[in-house]
């Protein structure tokens, strides 16, 4: 069977290769450059990347932006909504992408129990009291999906965590935290261009620079 | 230059034609004056002459006196010896290699010869190596760069990534930097392409580049090189002489090491001297030949001697060749017809009666007697420059003596003062020539000493991945290398810190400037990134910083209100007391007695510290200012820290004010009952003038008459309550403290106006360098330096830093060299018992003290010259720099051998750290580690114990950079601290690995662009750059670039700028400290009511542009900022 560039919207009701990438973020300019927004931010880096820009579609609440690749058209979502109901979004996408498993669903998610500066593929996990991640989880009736872990360190006491994750970081981090969320691009782009498994292997693998 | 003859030069010629006109067929001077212009003479009509003297001082004046007569230094040339003795396992000096392979050189071409060459016996007599060819380097000349290194190694130089001591090389690129053996700077080969575009000197302190050359010699290194009979001759030694087998194999395989050339002797059987390369028409002139005989006599002697002790170390019953040639032998087995032609002798009877010229000792009025009273046809006073010239000629024409200064009237006028060089003069009867040190009767410096460049700021130097730093900011993480990224259109370096829970930070290099080194605990706990702890230890730091500055300002304002002694200026006594210091004071120590006395002078109470290293002469200071104590009736008190400092102390000033009517007292341990007694009285009762002693001054029981002076050394020695007896002692009374620790340069300069400080860094001119020999721990090694030591009299420390078998140790140094008396010192010793040992040793009751590293500070010894470490390995930088300054202390050779165990790996650090001390200068790399170990001692001393904490909570840089900041606020003046500037990435901006390769290199750069707080700094720092690596890649162009931008950013005080892009339109949103009020207005006139946030003075700005670069970006802060007070 001859190669054939796939288009954007075909109707590929039931491919296993077609991938869905969430990147969790809150909306508005308050919470721009926050540690808490590092999946968004990822995800939007891809797409700036592949020069392919966000479509807000009516009734949906997250932002939008697809292409296609060999291995087959991938996704990549922002919810609009805050944090606690990034799930919400999701039904209508997975409708509309042809998804139906929680497998073919990538979640990039700042994660406080990772070392700043570190990333992780895993499938499946707890939800280690991230909002974003617990809505999706409702919302796909399991656990077992699977995430970018992008390590944002932890704050000294627990009551600093709120403006560790909501503030924007200042002076050396926030630059910092632009190389992770660089980093963090680098690896959807491997999940993109080689597959989850592979992208695992080889993200987890180079947790050392 | 007027066309008319120099009137040194026919000076010259009258006076030679009028006492010896057969000059040329040999001559003879009655006095060491008339040497140097006979010869000078001679020299001139002679094609070429080989004068022979006895030392290498009396070389030295002779080949400047020479020089000075003929007006011109490179007519006269001078053959040092190699300063090595047999088995020495050290090389000679570089330099002097240098400067024999460039006189060789010289000689092989005949335009290029020099008219004179003086030698030294010892020069003369030494087997003459077969030598390397020389090569010429110009601009334009093609030139292959892989070849020159290539060829630079192969001739014994050294490949670094920097060039810091003489015999190294380094490349970056098409630029090549290398300290050639003859030159006193380094000099930097530019390419373009593989033809040299430029040659030029350069500055090792900060590596730029002095001046352009249009073409520079090429010598090597090392001045042995062996020829391939020798290296097989080499090879065969090896099979017979297993002694030495490493050795010979290590020549025969052609490597150059250290003390390669003590071996020269057995393979210099051709018995080549400086003789057989001198020109055919050579003419020799013997000064003093018995003089000369006999010392090479002695010289021989002394060889044989020394290689005999040391061959039986080695078992070895043959003869050992020596380097030294027979007198007789040497100047009759010549091939050159030689004819002696002068024969100097000293005190014979008289054919030119040359003297020194009368002493005036500066006075004109002295100076106007002897004219009057003598008549003499000449009189002339050369002066080193024509502002001299000028003062001396008014103040001679004052005394209504015709003077000139034109030098076209020497008979006429009564004295010519003329410019000119000429270290000393003569009176022959009818002329009268001084120079200017002559004339002032001040003995004239030959060279000065050069300042030692403090050069201790460069942080990144030694950063290794795994050290530890302190973000200003976040706190405390261990350094885990640096990176490059690219993020979508823009590359930046970063170095990646690791803080608590291994989070990581990617600093951006634009903010190396809020990174310093840690140093104060060994294994300080990392901070937390989001952790307010860190703020918390930083803010208790600054407060605990803040005491100590308003303390040092609060003990100023105090001092500077009371009213002390006001001391009269120097007597005739002083003076003459002063002379009687046998050395020549260093400039920094002239600089700080005279700070000294103007202290004394004033009305204030004097508080002065004085630094200097060990043996840089704090002594003589201290007794220049008890003296002066005395003069005005005070008494003075010396506080010294240990029984054998005051002994020492105590002996030094009965010898110098022996002379004069000054009583000086002890007061120790070993002072009897009755003699401290006595003391007490006299001190009560006035008739003692001077008392030192240790903390037993501080007792209550003494009463002095009429203290007016106390000087502590060592002061942080002392403890707590003996410094609060001190601070009792110290009211009223001028206080000078003496340490040997350095001061943080930081520090220094903030607390210029506040704290009295002398620095004294110029080393004495007569300290010899301590030939350094590190290597692997070997019996027959250690055997033969203390038998060396022994056969010249001389003393031994052994440093063995175990109590635990340093007896074992002793007792196996006596058995190994059973002449050898030796006893053993530690710590752990009852104070009494340690104290008495050491005097013993002081006395000279023994020769071999093994000890612990209670050496390291606070014992002189001028009789130890040759110390042994047996674990250098085990011991740091500061303290291996300390315990060497202990011995090469007074004018005599020194020794230190620094020994690892055998077939020990060496950590790179303790590897690099013997390495950079046997290296034997100041200005190494990790001499800076070992200077920063020292001064965190220095700043102990300076801020008071109770800090240590501080440092260790903090780091000791950031610390001093609190103290600093805090002294200076203290001031009343405005403190910038660095502040991170958050800029948005534009465009390519960083410096790529090919350009500085080396990661120390290209840190260190980063940071000094960091400091630059002005466009005119920031180029310099672009021109400093293209100096040293070449032209500015396009990265660097553009990290120049966004570093313009941060430089309006500083002046502005704005601390972050970011950009949102929206379509055709940019968001651009600037984070401020202040806001001038025109500025106001305008950003509010310009971009609406709401650009600027009321409560964070945010501004956000909308403009109808995008931004790709960076340029835009400065040019919109630069409108908007216009006319604005800079802040900075």
């Amino acid at each position: 069977m001859a190669l054939r560039r796939p288009r954007i919207g075909e109707d590929r009701r039931g491919s296993a290769s077609a991938l869905l990438i969430v990147g969790l973020a809150n909306p508005g300019t308050k919470y721009e450059g926050s540690r808490h927004n590092v999946g968004g931010d990822a995800v939007r880096l891809v797409a700036e990347r592949r020069r392919v820009s966000f479509q807000v579609e009516r009734r949906q609440r997250a932002e939008t932006a697809s292409f296609s690749t060999p291995l087959g058209v991938v996704t990549l979502a922002i919810p609009t909504t805050f944090m606690n109901e990034s799930g919400a979004a999701l039904p209508s996408l997975m409708r509309r992408v042809s998804i139906s498993s929680a497998a073919q669903v990538l979640v990039a998610h700042d994660e406080l129990d990772l070392e700043a500066g570190r990333l992780q593929i895993k499938v499946g996990g707890g939800l280690a009291g991230h909002n974003g991640l617990r809505s999706i989880a409702g919302v796909l009736g399991t656990n077992d999906f699977p995430r970018l872990r992008i390590g944002i360190g932890k704050p000294e006491r627990k009551e600093q965590v709120t403006d560790w994750v909501l503030r924007r970081p200042t002076g050396a981090q926030r630059e910092s935290l632009l190389i992770d969320v660089n980093c963090a691009a680098d690896a959807l782009e491997q999940a993109i261009e080689l597959g989850l498994e592979e992208a695992q292997r080889r993200v987890n693998a180079s947790r050392r620079d | 230059m007027t066309s008319q003859p120099r009137a040194l030069t026919s000076l010259l010629h009258r006076l030679t034609d009028e006492i010896a006109p057969d000059l040329a067929e040999g001559f003879i001077a009655t006095t060491p004056r008339g040497v140097a212009p006979s010869l000078a003479r001679f020299v001139e009509g002679s094609p070429f002459t080989l004068a022979v003297v006895a030392s290498q001082r009396e070389a030295d004046d002779l080949a400047d006196d020479v020089a000075g007569w003929l007006g011109d230094d490179s007519l006269v040339a001078q053959w040092p010896a190699w300063d090595i003795a047999p088995f020495e396992r050290v090389s000679p000096d570089i330099a002097v290699m240098g400067r024999r392979t460039e006189l060789r050189a010289r000689l092989a071409i005949p335009h290029a010869r020099p008219k004179l060459v003086v030698a030294t016996v010892r020069s003369l007599l030494q087997a003459l190596p077969p030598t390397g060819e020389a090569r010429h380097l110009a601009v334009g000349g093609e030139l292959d760069r892989d070849e020159l290194i290539g060829w630079l190694v192969a001739n014994g130089y050294r490949r670094e990534p920097q060039v810091e001591h003489r015999g190294e090389v380094a490349a970056r690129g098409d630029i090549v930097d290398v300290w050639l053996s003859h030159l006193e700077e380094p000099v930097r080969i530019e390419l373009f392409g593989d033809e040299i575009e430029r040659i030029a000197t350069f500055d090792i302190s900060n590596q730029r580049s002095l001046q352009r050359l249009s073409d520079v010699a090429v010598l090597a290194a090392r001045e042995w090189r062996l020829t391939d009979e020798q290296r097989a001759a080499a090879a065969h030694a090896a099979t017979t002489h297993p002694f030495a087998r490493e050795t010979f194999e290590q020549l025969a395989e052609g490597e150059y090491f250290d003390g390669m050339e003590g071996w020269l002797a057995w393979f210099a059987q051709d018995r080549t001297t400086l003789l057989d390369i001198i020109p055919d028409d050579a003419r020799l002139v013997l000064v003093d030949e018995s003089i000369l005989q006999q010392r090479a006599a002695e010289l021989l002697n002394e060889e044989n001697e020394l290689a005999t002790t040391v061959a039986e170390t080695w078992e070895l019953t043959e003869a050992t060749p020596l380097l030294h040639f027979d007198w007789s032998e040497t100047l009759g087995a010549t091939s050159v017809a030689l004819r002696v032609h002068g024969h100097v002798v000293s005190g014979a009877t008289a054919r030119w009666n040359v003297t020194d010229p009368p002493v005036v000792q500066g006075s004109p009025e002295r100076l106007a007697l002897h004219l009057r009273s003598r008549t003499p046809d000449v009189a002339v006073v050369i002066t080193s420059s024509e502002t001299s010239r000028d003062r001396l000629a008014g103040l001679a024409a004052e005394q209504e003596l015709f003077v000139d200064t034109s030098g076209t009237m020497l008979d006429e006028a009564d004295v010519t003062f003329l410019t000119d060089h000429l270290p000393r003069g003569l009176d022959s009867g009818s002329i009268i020539v001084w120079s200017e040190g002559d004339f002032t009767g001040r003995r004239v410096q030959r060279r000065q000493p050069r300042a030692r460049t403090r050069h201790v700021d460069g942080f990144f130097d030694d950063l290794a991945i795994g050290s530890f730093v302190v973000h200003r900011n976040i706190g405390i993480a261990k350094y885990a290398g640096s990176t490059t990224r690219t993020i979508g259109e823009t590359t930046r370096d970063y170095l990646i810190l690791e803080f608590k829970g291994n989070d990581r930070l990617f600093l951006p290099t634009d903010q190396i400037d809020l990174l310093t080194p840690y140093s104060g605990a060994a294994n300080p706990t990392l901070s937390r990134m989001g952790g307010a702890e860190w703020t918390r230890t930083r803010n208790k730091a600054r407060t605990a910083a803040k005491l100590v500055a308003d303390e040092l300002v609060e003990l100023y304002r105090l001092r500077a209100g009371a009213k002390g002694f006001q001391f009269s200026p120097d007597t005739q006594w002083q003076v003459e007391m002063e002379n009687l210091f046998p050395f020549t004071e260093t400039p920094d120590q002239l600089k700080a007695i005279e700070d000294v006395k103007a202290d004394m002078e004033s009305d204030r109470p004097m508080d002065r510290l004085v630094c200097a290293d060990v043996g840089f002469g704090k002594t003589e200071i201290a007794i220049r200012a008890v003296f002066k104590a005395v003069q005005d009736g005070k008494q003075a008190a010396v506080l010294v820290p240990t029984t054998l400092l005051a002994s020492q102390h105590f002996t030094n000033m009965v010898e110098r004010f022996a002379s004069f009517p000054v009583k000086v007292a002890l007061l120790s341990r070993f002072v009897t009952e009755q003699e401290v007694r006595q003391t007490l009285d006299g001190l009560k009762d006035g008739s003692i003038d001077v008392v030192v002693g240790t903390h037993k001054l501080l007792s209550d029981s003494i009463k002095f008459h009429d203290l007016g002076l106390l000087v502590v050394d060592e002061e942080q020695r002392f403890g707590v309550s003996h410094k609060d007896a001190i601070k009792r002692m110290s009211v009223g009374v001028d206080v000078l403290t003496l340490t040997a620790s350095p001061i943080p340069r930081t520090l220094e300069m903030a607390l210029t106006g506040i704290r009295d400080l002398s620095m004294v860094t110029t080393p004495p001119m007569d300290r010899q360098p301590i030939l350094t020999h590190v290597g692997e721990f070997e019996e027959a090694a250690i055997v033969e330096a203390i038998r060396r030591e022994l056969l010249r009299e001389g003393q031994v420390f052994y440093v063995h830093n175990r109590v635990a078998d340093i007896e074992e140790v002793a007792k196996k140094i006596s058995l190994l060299v059973p002449e050898a008396r030796v006893v053993v010192a530690h710590a752990q010793m009852e104070e009494g018992q340690l104290e008495q040992i050491v005097q013993d040793f002081w006395e000279q009751q023994a020769n071999v003290l093994v000890c612990t590293t209670i050496v390291e500070s606070g014992i002189d010894m001028p009789t130890v010259n040759t110390l042994i470490v047996d674990r250098a390995d085990r011991l740091g930088l500061g303290q291996l720099h300390q315990l060497r300054g202990r011995v090469g202390r007074a004018g005599s050779r020194a020794y230190a051998y620094l020994f690892h165990p055998r077939d020990m790996v060496l950590s790179e650090t303790a590897y690099e750290r013997l390495r950079c001390i046997g290296d034997n200068t100041a200005l190494g790399s990790g001499f800076k580690i070992a200077m920063r170990d020292l001064e965190i001692r220095g700043a102990g001393n300076l801020l008071g114990h109770e800090q240590s904490g501080m440092v260790a909570d903090v780091g000791y840089d950031l610390y001093v950079q609190l103290v600093a900041e805090a002294v200076t606020e203290a001031k009343g003046q405005r403190v910038l601290p660095p502040s991170a500037v958050v800029l948005p990435r534009l465009g390519i901006a960083h410096l790529p690995n090919d350009y500085i390769e080396s990661e120390d290199q290209r840190l260190e750069a980063y940071r000094r662009m960091t400091a630059a707080s002005s466009d005119e700094e920031l180029a310099d720092v672009a021109a400093e750059w293209r100096d040293r690596f070449g032209p500015l890649p396009a990265p660097a162009e553009g990290l120049m670039k966004v570093m313009s931008l941060r430089v309006e950013c500083l002046r502005h005080g704005i601390s972050e700028i970011s950009l949102q892009a929206q379509g055709e339109r940019t968001l651009v949103r600037f984070n401020v400290l202040t806001l001038p009020d025109h500025v106001r207005e305008r950003v509010l006139h310009r971009y609406g009511n709401r650009a600027i946030d009321p409560t964070t003075n945010e501004l956000s700005c909308l403009v109808e542009r995008t931004f790709t670069t960076v340029e835009p970006l400065t040019e919109l802060v630069r409108e908007i900022w216009m006319d604005a007070p800079s802040v900075a």
